[in-house]
């Protein structure tokens, strides 16, 4: 510390050090409420999770102890999808529909499950029930 | 003398200490997931982690303080970058609920690059099995932890005015990629320490059982990092053959480099895992030769890498340093090795990209600041040591002339 403190050149590559450490954390996402919570294992990302129909879906499958879910395809997006084309990569929002499979894990995708995730406002078969709805989205047993 | 020695030796074992409890996990959880031993071997990582900051013989102030900076950061951070969630995150998150390490093997969302060799992830999930739950943000703290080995043993290659800069460089260059849960950070840091290691065990003839041992580790884990990881190792093991050939060398240093060849050994397990789970890559699943055919006489194809790759502008900058570096220091030695690996790795990016199944453009925009990073790391951590070495030189024909 000393070799620091006593040498003008050493303390202004110290400073320029510090200086560069507040950029990273100002060109980062830090809040103070991630870090009170950071070991907190139920708390709800809501800074890591952009949208709210992701953090839903946990709550509903939660709510109702259903360990394979399955989702509409309109949450699915596009099948088969053509990276080899950037037009098609584009046009794509996979967003939702990956988030929601890796924030709800251990509970898996299966698309063998008769619980099925649909946005609020999709129109569904007349076979299916709907066992919970929130704001974004609903629960249906098909 | 002695006491520097001393402090020397000290660093090696520190860093052989933390390279060999990650490996010691990551082979642990490959034979089972037991949780008292997972459990132990973190909670002595973290052990020494506190014994090098309260240790005062090593006193480096300032990258203790910049590393317990970065650690809050990193708890402070939500986990948002896309690849940090869908792939090294999400595997560490199966690793710790299946209680495997290959978890990812059986075929599960498939985008998330099931390939992917998992030494991070497997760190990430021994600390959320130290905290005994999951979320979010704190197991992207095993992945800064990570960082810990390369950067103490820097404290050992510079004095503490040259560390104060290479603390600087690192973090302009690595910035976001010490805390945002990505292992580009990693992996460059790894690939330019590894070159270090390279350079001072058969260019510069540095014959410590520690190091030979620390470089080992190195290649390791960077094989287990990422693809490129295993492509980086490939490149210096061929420099390593090489350089002993051009010195007919190669019977003097054999032991070593057929020591050195078994850090493949992990990666290769990992790769017949993968495909013996029928996990493909990629890159290999399409059809690659006829893609690369197709790439190579296209000339729009490598205008477009070149855009992408070396008119980067840290790239840019990181060559123009390397060069002035040389242009003062005039050590060709260091150099010319430095520009070798260098130039491989670009040559095998350029191979990686015409051979890539997805739209290039696409695949660049979303890549290349990322991959381009290890290079740019690589020559700004070589110049650095040029101008260094050089220093060191003339000091000590000043203490001689005294």
């Amino acid at each position: 510390m000393k070799s620091i403190f006593k040498n003008k050149l050493n303390l202004f590559l110290f400073f320029l050090l510090v200086i560069n450490l507040i950029y990273i954390k100002n060109i980062s996402y830090f809040k103070l409420e991630i870090i009170k919570n950071s070991f907190n294992k139920n708390w709800i990302p809501i800074y890591s999770i952009y949208r709210p129909e992701v953090i839903e879906s946990k709550y509903l499958l939660n709510k109702h102890k259903i360990s394979k879910f399955n989702v509409s395809q309109k949450i699915i997006g596009e099948k088969d999808l053509d990276f080899s084309s950037a037009n098609t990569i584009k046009a794509t929002d996979l967003y939702t529909y990956f988030r929601i499979v890796a924030y709800n894990y251990p509970i898996r995708l299966d698309s063998q499950s008769k619980y099925f995730l649909f946005f609020l406002n999709e129109k569904t078969s007349e076979k299916c029930k709907e066992l919970d709805k929130g704001k974004y989205l609903k629960l249906l047993i098909c | 003398m002695l006491k520097k020695i001393k402090r020397v030796l000290k660093i090696e074992i520190f860093v052989s200490i933390l390279v060999l409890l990650i490996l010691l996990n990551y082979f642990i959880m490959f034979i089972s997931y037991n949780e008292y031993v997972i459990k132990l071997i973190f909670s002595l990582y973290i052990f020494t982690i506190l014994v090098f900051f309260v240790y005062k013989p090593l006193n480096f102030f300032h990258l203790k303080i910049t590393l317990i900076i970065l650690m809050i950061i990193v708890l402070g951070n939500p986990t948002y970058s896309w690849d940090a969630w869908t792939i090294w995150l999400f595997h560490a998150k199966r690793i710790f609920f299946e209680q495997s390490i290959i978890a990812q093997l059986d075929g599960y969302a498939m985008w998330t690059h099931n390939d992917y060799p998992v030494i991070a992830p497997t760190f990430a999930a021994s600390l959320a099995t130290l905290v005994g739950g999951w979320n979010n943000i704190f197991p992207k703290l095993a992945f800064l932890l990570m960082f810990f080995p390369p950067l103490i043993l820097s404290i050992k290659i510079f004095n503490v005015r040259y560390h104060l800069l290479f603390l600087i460089l690192t973090l302009f260059i690595l910035n976001l990629y010490l805390i945002n849960g990505l292992v580009d950070g990693l992996v460059a840091i790894y690939f330019s320490f590894s070159s270090y290691l390279v350079y001072d065990i058969f260019v510069n003839k540095q014959n410590s059982f520690y190091y030979l041992f620390i470089t080992f580790c190195f290649f390791i884990i960077l094989s287990l990092l990422k693809n490129e990881g295993i492509v980086m190792v490939t490149i210096l093991l061929s420099i390593i053959i090489i350089i002993n050939i051009s010195k007919k060398e190669i019977l003097q240093n054999y032991k070593k480099i057929f020591f050195l060849l078994f850090s493949l050994i992990p990666v290769l397990i990992w790769k017949i895992n993968c495909i013996n789970h029928n996990i493909k890559n990629d890159y290999i699943n399409y059809d690659m030769l006829n893609i690369l055919t197709d790439r190579i006489f296209d000339y729009n194809s490598f205008k477009l890498i070149f855009k992408f790759l070396i008119l980067d502008t840290k790239f840019i900058l990181s060559i123009i340093f390397i060069l002035i570096a040389f242009n003062f220091t005039k050590n060709k030695k260091i150099f010319y090795f430095s520009l070798l690996v260098g130039m491989s790795y670009i040559f095998s990016l350029f191979m990686v990209y015409l051979m890539t199944p997805f739209d290039l453009t696409w695949q660049l925009s979303s890549s290349a600041s990322r991959i381009i990073m290890s290079p740019v790391f690589l020559f700004s951590f070589f110049g650095l040591l040029q101008i260094y070495c050089m220093k060191e030189k003339i000091s000590q024909k000043i203490f001689q002339m005294k």
